[in-house]
C-alpha cells in the first residue's frame, strides 16, 4: 500500500491559516504514506503533473488530496488517477479549504484541525477499494407525455435530431390550451395560426408517433431502459378514412356541451374539437352518444360517405420502451367557481378569462362578437378582475401566475378594439409586465386603447337587475368606489392539470406543495427531475407564458437526447451494495431511497422464499439513506463503507 | 325528546322575549328541549379581538364553564353542546371555545382569575346556534312536515348579519353563500327574495353614539329587500332586530312614503308556521308592527 | 401639500411593535391590495381608509393613525378579516389602534354624556358592546 498526499495551498486562500508545510510534514508520519507534497495550486497543469509523475515513479496505489471542497475538482483529480491507469475511485479529498481556512481565523488551530481531518483520510484511504462504473444500454426512443405546446416542440426538436419519439395525448386533438387563445401578447399573433403548422409538423414527420385519446398507465424501468403501457381509448372513427365532410354532425340527434368553447357553445356526440385539430379526424364520444354497445342510433354511419365510422374500436394497450421520458402535461385554469365573494361561478355575465378567449375567437361560440353569456347583448362596460384566487394563501392559490396581468391587458385592449365606445376597466394590485416588450404592450393598452386601470382588489361582486355591482376601491386615490359593470372577466391564475398529478405518481417524480412538479434545481436544472431519464416540459413545473414554455420543451429535449445519443450509460461506480446473507427482507431501506431505486425481490434461499433487497444501480445516486437506515448492516454504500467511515472517525480522534 | 343546553344571553329576557319564548315553544314541537342554564352571566356580546386583555375573556370562559357543568346534570343523550339563539353570542363563544382549546397558557390565566368562582373550563364542549341545530340534528324535512299553517303570501328576505357568518371559524354555513335561512323559509311555506346584502352590517354598536351609520346601513338593506319583493325581513340577532326594526320606524317619520318592513326573528316565523299561541312572539314589543301584514295575508294565527 | 417628512427611528418601531402585540397580527403582510377598504360597509364614513391605516402603521406614522376616525367608525363586523387574501385579521388591526388609544384616554365614549331616554330605550347588548369597544 503506497498513499501519495498533496497539499494545496491555494494561494493565500488556504496557506493564509493553514500551515501547509507543517502539515505535509507531520503526514509523512501516517501510515502507508509514501510520499507528502505541498504545491501552490493542486488543480492547475503543473501540479496534476506533479501527481502523475509520482504515481508512476513510485508506483502508488492510492492518493490522497488536501485541497478545497471536492465539489470543485474531484472529476479533475479522478482523472488525472486514470489518466495514469489507477482506478478513479481510490482517489480521497479531504477539504481544507472551506472546512478550515474559511471558517476559522487562528493559524494553529486550523493547522491542528487540518492534520486531524488528513490523517482521517489517510487512515480510510488505506481501507477503500477499486470501484467499477458499470454501464447499461439505451433505447433509442423517446416518450413525450401530453400534446400542448410544450409536448408538440420537445416531440419535433427530438425527431429533427433523429429519434424516434412517441407523442401521447388525452384528448382528441394536440395542442393543448394554446388552441384554445384567440392572440397572444405582446405580438397579438393569431394563436391558431402560429400553432398549427407545428401541429401539421407533428403529423406528418416521420419520426413522430401520435397517440391522441390516448394516456400513459404504467411505466417500470430505468433510464434508458423504461417501459410503458399505453392506453389507447376508441375514437370509433376510422383516422386515415375520415375526410372532414361534417354530414355525419348534420344527424346526429344528441346535443351536449362543447368543452373546447368551455360549454358556451353546442356539440354533438359525434364531433371534431375544432376545424385544425390533429390528428385530423372526427370522433364519437362514448357518454353522450345514445349507444354504442348495445348500438342504438347510428344514424352517422348510415350517412359516411367514405365508411369511416366503427363502432367495433376497442381500446388498445400499446406497450414500448423508451430511453427518455418528457412531461409536458400542461396546466387548467383555476376554477372561478372556487371564489365565493364573485359568485361562486352562479352569476352568468361573470366568466373567466379563458372564457373570455373563446368569445374573442372567431371560431367562437358568438362569432368573435363579444356578447354578454345573459343576454346576448353587446356589454358597454367590462370590467377586468386581475387576481381572482391568485396572491391569495387564505382560501385560494397563494402564489402569482404571471401570465395573468397581461392577458387582462390583452383583453382589455382586444375589447376596446372590436367595441369601440365601451370602456374597459382592469381593478389590479400590481401590473407585472416582466417578459419582452411586455411594458410596451401595457403602455400602448393604456395610451393608445384607452384601457382604465385602478389600483385596487374587488372586495364583491353581484348581480343588480341586469347589471352587475362591483364593489371595489382605487387605493391611489384613497376612495372605494362602486360601478355597474355589464361583463365581468375573472383572471385567474394556472394551477397542475390532472395529468400532471397522475403521471408525477406513476413516475415517482417529487411535487411541490403548489401541486406542481418539482426540478431537480429550481435555478441550474429547470427541466430534470430527480429521476434519471425522466425530464419536464412547460407548464407542468409553474406557471409559464408561450416562449418560456417553447425555450423551456427545447432545453427538455435536448436533456432528453442527451441519454438517447449514447449506447451505453455509465453508472457512477458509488452505488449501494447488498450484503444477501446478511439482508433480512425489512423493507426500511426501499422507504429510505429517495431515487426508487431499491426493490424487494423473492428470492429461494436454503428451500426458503425471502425477500431480498436488490439495487438498480442505475438509479441508484449514491445519497447513502439506505445504508444509514439498515439496522443489519446489510447495505453499505461503495466507496463509504461502515468501515472506512469509523476507521475514518476513529483517526480524528487520536492525538 | 333530546334536551339541550341553552345559554340565553342577555337581551333574550329583555328586548327580544318573543325570540326566546317562540323559540323554546317550537322547540318542544320538534321535540328538541332547550333547558336554560341555571347561573349564567353575560357573555360579553363581542368578543375581544386583542391578544392581551385577559378580563374580557372571563365572562364568556365563565359561560363555557357553566354550560358544560350543565351538560353534565342533564341526561344521556344531551350532546356535548351549548345552544344559543343570539348570534353575537354564538360567535363569541364560538370564539373563544376555540381559543382556549389551542391555547392553554391563556386558559390558566383565564382559569386563575375564575379559581375564586370555582370554575375550571374543561375544553372538550362545542357551541352551536340553534339554526344548526335545526339544519343538522332536526332536519327541514322534519320541519316541513310539522307546518300546520303555511306562510304563503310571506315573501321574506334573509337577512344573516354579520356574527353568524364572521369569522371563518365561528360561521355556521357558507361565508359568501349561506342557505340555512333560505331552507328553513321554504320549509315554513313562504318565498324567498334574494338580497345581495345578506350579510351587510346593520351597524351593530355604533346606535349608541353614532346612529347616522345604522340609517345608512339599514336604509341599504331594507330598500335592496324591498326593491327585490320582500315584504318582510327575518333575522337571528336581537341587536340586528332592534337596529332594522327602531331606526325604521324613525326613517319613516324622517322619509315618508315607503311603507317599512316588519322584522321578524326566525323562530317567531316559525311559531306562526307550526302553530303556537300568538301572545309568545311578543309582536307588541316590535317597532314597525307585523300584525297589519299578517292579518292581510291570513297568518294571524286565530286557530289557538 | 408640504413634503411630510418621514423618520424611521424608535418611537415608530415601537409603536408598530405595540399593535403587532396587542393584535396578534404581522403588519408587514399587508400588500395593499385594499379589498379590506372595498368590503367594508362603513368606509364612507372614514377619513382614512382601512388600507390606508394599515399602511401608516406600516411606516410607523403613529400620530397620522392616532388621529384618524377609521378605527372608530369600524363596527367590527370582520368582513375584512374574513375576506383578506393575506390572511391578516384586518379588524383585530383596528381593535388594536382602539386599545392603543384606550389604554391612554379611557373613555371615547363617555356614558355620562348619553341622555338618560336614549340609554332606557336602547337594548343592553348594543350598549354592552358599544362600552366593550369604545371604552376600556
Amino acid at each position: 500500500m503506497k498513499i501519495g498526499v498533496y497539499i494545496c495551498e491555494c494561494g493565500s486562500n488556504i496557506a493564509g491559516t493553514v500551515d501547509v508545510e507543517e502539515i505535509a510534514e507531520r503526514a509523512k508520519e501516517f501510515p502507508n504514506v509514501e510520499v507528502s507534497r505541498v504545491y501552490k495550486y493542486m488543480c492547475s497543469d503543473p501540479g496534476q503533473e506533479l501527481i502523475k509523475k509520482d504515481i508512476e515513479e513510485k508506483e502508488l496505489d492510492r492518493v490522497v488530496v488536501a485541497a478545497c471542497s471536492p465539489r470543485m475538482h474531484e472529476p479533475t483529480f479522478r482523472a488525472v488517477l486514470e489518466d495514469k491507469g489507477l482506478n478513479p475511485y481510490v482517489l480521497e479529498i479531504v477539504n481544507i479549504r472551506e472546512q478550515v481556512s474559511w471558517v476559522h481565523e487562528d493559524m494553529k488551530e486550523g493547522t491542528e484541525k487540518a492534520t486531524s481531518l488528513l490523517k482521517g483520510a489517510v487512515v480510510r484511504s488505506s481501507l477503500m477499494q477499486p470501484l467499477e462504473r458499470k454501464k447499461v444500454g439505451v433505447n433509442h426512443k423517446a416518450l413525450v407525455i401530453g400534446g400542448g405546446i410544450a409536448g408538440i416542440q420537445a416531440a419535433l426538436d427530438l425527431a429533427d435530431m433523429g429519434f424516434k419519439t412517441t407523442l401521447v395525448e388525452k384528448t382528441s386533438s394536440i395542442g393543448g390550451k394554446m388552441a384554445q387563445l384567440d392572440k397572444t401578447f405582446p405580438t397579438l399573433d393569431c394563436s391558431q395560426c402560429i400553432l398549427s403548422p407545428k401541429m401539421v409538423d407533428v403529423s406528418r414527420h416521420p419520426n413522430i408517433e401520435l397517440l391522441a385519446l390516448s394516456e400513459v398507465i404504467e411505466v417500470d424501468g430505468y433510464v434508458g431502459n423504461f417501459k410503458a403501457k399505453i392506453k389507447k381509448s376508441p375514437r370509433y372513427v376510422i383516422e386515415e378514412k375520415c375526410t372532414l365532410c361534417d354530414d355525419c354532425v348534420d344527424v346526429c340527434p344528441v346535443i351536449t356541451h362543447d368543452e373546447y368553447n368551455q360549454g358556451f357553445a353546442p356539440r354533438k356526440a359525434i364531433y371534431i374539437s375544432y376545424p385544425q385539430a390533429i390528428p385530423a379526424s372526427y370522433l364519437i364520444d362514448p357518454d353522450a352518444c345514445l349507444g354504442i354497445d348495445p348500438l342504438i342510433c347510428a344514424k352517422c354511419r348510415d350517412v359516411c360517405g367514405p365508411e369511416a365510422i366503427d363502432f367495433d374500436m376497442q381500446p388498445e394497450i400499446i406497450e414500448e420502451e423508451y430511453g427518455s421520458i418528457i412531461i409536458a402535461t400542461g396546466y387548467e385554469t383555476y376554477p372561478i367557481e372556487n371564489i365565493g365573494e364573485y359568485g361562486y361561478g352562479t352569476i352568468p355575465d361573470v366568466i373567466s378569462g379563458l372564457d373570455f378567449e373563446r368569445l374573442l375567437s372567431s371560431g367562437g361560440p358568438t362569432g368573435g362578437k363579444i356578447l354578454r353569456p345573459s343576454d346576448g347583448t353587446i356589454p358597454k362596460t367590462v370590467v377586468f378582475v386581475h387576481c381572482a384566487g391568485s396572491r391569495d394563501p387564505s382560501k385560494h392559490l397563494p402564489y402569482c401566475s404571471k401570465i395573468c396581468c397581461m392577458y387582462s391587458t390583452k383583453h382589455a385592449l382586444m375589447y376596446k378594439h372590436l367595441v369601440h365606445d365601451g370602456t374597459a376597466i382592469n381593478f389590479y394590485i400590481d401590473i407585472r409586465t416582466a417578459g419582452k416588450d411586455y411594458e410596451e404592450f401595457y403602455q400602448r393598452a393604456a395610451e393608445e386603447d384607452h384601457v382604465v386601470y385602478i389600483r385596487g382588489k374587488v372586495s364583491e361582486l353581484f348581480q343588480d337587475g341586469d347589471r352587475i355591482l362591483i364593489k371595489g376601491v382605487d387605493t391611489l386615490s384613497g376612495e372605494t368606489v362602486e360601478l355597474h359593470a355589464d361583463l365581468v372577466v375573472l383572471a385567474t391564475g394556472m394551477i397542475p392539470s390532472e395529468g400532471t398529478k397522475k403521471m408525477a405518481n406513476l413516475l415517482n417524480v417529487s411535487i411541490g406543495i403548489n401541486g406542481f412538479i418539482r426540478e431537480a434545481h429550481p435555478k441550474l436544472k429547470p427541466v430534470d427531475t430527480a429521476i434519471s431519464g425522466v425530464f419536464v416540459a412547460g407548464t407542468v413545473t409553474g406557471p409559464k407564458d408561450i416562449p418560456e414554455t417553447v425555450s423551456n420543451a427545447s432545453g427538455a429535449a435536448s436533456r432528453a437526447a442527451g441519454i438517447l445519443a449514447q449506447d451505453e450509460l455509465e453508472i457512477e461506480g458509488t452505488v449501494a451494495k447488498v450484503e444477501e446473507s446478511l439482508c433480512r427482507g425489512c423493507g426500511l431501506c426501499a422507504e429510505a431511497c429517495p431515487y426508487n431505486a431499491i426493490e424487494l425481490k423473492a428470492v429461494n434461499r436454503y428451500g426458503h422464499t425471502l425477500q431480498v433487497a436488490f439495487v438498480n444501480e442505475a438509479l441508484c445516486k449514491g445519497c447513502g439513506s439506505c445504508a444509514a437506515a439498515c439496522l443489519n448492516g446489510a447495505i453499505n454504500q461503495l466507496g463509504y463503507t461502515d468501515s472506512q467511515i469509523l476507521a475514518l472517525i476513529s483517526a480524528l480522534g487520536e492525538e | 325528546m333530546v334536551r339541550y343546553s341553552y345559554f340565553p344571553g342577555c337581551n333574550l329576557k329583555t328586548n327580544a322575549k318573543g325570540f326566546e319564548e317562540t323559540a323554546i315553544a317550537v322547540s318542544k314541537k320538534l321535540s328538541a328541549e332547550l333547558v336554560e342554564i341555571p347561573n349564567w352571566n353575560c357573555c360579553g356580546t363581542v368578543h375581544t379581538l386583542s391578544t392581551d386583555n385577559m378580563m374580557r375573556r372571563i365572562a364568556p370562559v365563565r359561560v363555557l364553564s357553566r354550560s358544560r357543568k350543565h351538560i353534565d346534570t342533564l341526561d344521556e343523550e344531551t350532546p356535548n353542546e351549548v345552544v344559543t339563539l343570539c348570534s353575537m353570542c354564538n360567535s363569541t363563544l364560538k370564539i373563544v371555545n376555540d381559543e382556549v382549546k389551542h391555547d392553554h397558557d391563556k386558559l390558566e390565566k383565564v382559569n386563575y382569575q375564575l379559581e375564586e368562582d370555582d370554575e375550571i373550563y374543561k375544553e372538550d364542549m362545542e357551541v352551536k346556534h340553534f339554526l344548526e341545530i335545526l339544519r343538522d340534528k332536526i332536519g327541514f324535512e322534519n320541519i316541513a312536515k310539522n307546518v300546520v299553517n303555511p306562510l304563503k303570501g310571506l315573501k321574506i328576505s334573509p337577512y344573516y348579519g354579520c356574527m353568524l357568518l364572521h369569522p371563518d371559524k365561528a360561521a355556521i354555513d357558507d361565508v359568501e353563500m349561506p342557505s340555512v335561512l333560505e331552507y328553513l323559509v321554504e320549509s315554513l311555506g313562504a318565498e324567498v327574495v334574494d338580497s345581495p346584502f345578506f350579510k351587510l352590517c346593520c351597524g351593530s354598536y355604533q346606535i349608541v353614539d353614532e346612529d347616522r351609520i345604522v340609517d345608512s346601513q339599514v336604509t341599504k338593506i331594507v330598500e335592496a329587500a324591498r326593491k327585490r319583493g320582500a315584504n318582510a325581513l327575518v333575522v337571528a340577532c336581537p341587536l340586528c332586530a332592534y337596529n332594522i326594526d327602531h331606526q325604521q320606524k324613525i326613517l319613516k317619520e324622517k322619509v315618508p312614503g315607503k311603507l317599512p318592513l316588519p322584522v321578524f326573528y326566525f323562530t317567531q316565523l316559525m311559531a306562526l308556521a307550526l302553530g303556537v299561541p300568538l301572545k309568545l312572539n311578543h309582536f307588541e314589543d316590535h317597532h314597525i308592527n307585523p300584525k297589519p301584514l299578517l292579518k292581510e295575508l291570513g297568518l294571524s294565527g286565530g286557530k289557538k | 401639500m408640504s413634503f411630510e417628512y418621514i423618520k424611521f427611528g424608535k418611537e415608530e418601531k415601537d409603536f408598530i411593535e405595540k399593535i403587532e402585540e396587542i393584535s396578534g397580527q404581522n403588519v408587514y403582510s399587508c400588500y395593499q391590495c385594499g379589498k379590506c377598504s372595498a368590503g367594508c360597509a362603513f368606509s364612507s364614513y372614514m377619513d382614512k381608509t382601512v388600507n390606508q391605516l394599515i399602511h401608516l402603521i406600516q411606516v410607523g406614522q403613529k400620530e397620522r393613525v392616532l388621529a384618524a376616525n377609521t378605527h372608530w367608525v369600524c363596527a367590527s363586523c370582520l368582513t375584512c378579516s374574513v375576506r383578506c387574501p393575506r390572511e391578516i385579521d384586518v379588524a383585530a388591526l383596528m381593535e388594536a389602534v382602539r386599545e392603543y388609544q384606550l389604554r391612554e384616554e379611557p373613555e371615547k365614549v363617555k356614558i355620562s354624556n348619553i341622555p338618560k331616554e336614549v340609554l332606557d330605550k336602547l337594548p343592553n347588548i348594543a350598549l354592552v358592546s358599544n362600552f366593550r369597544k369604545k371604552t376600556e
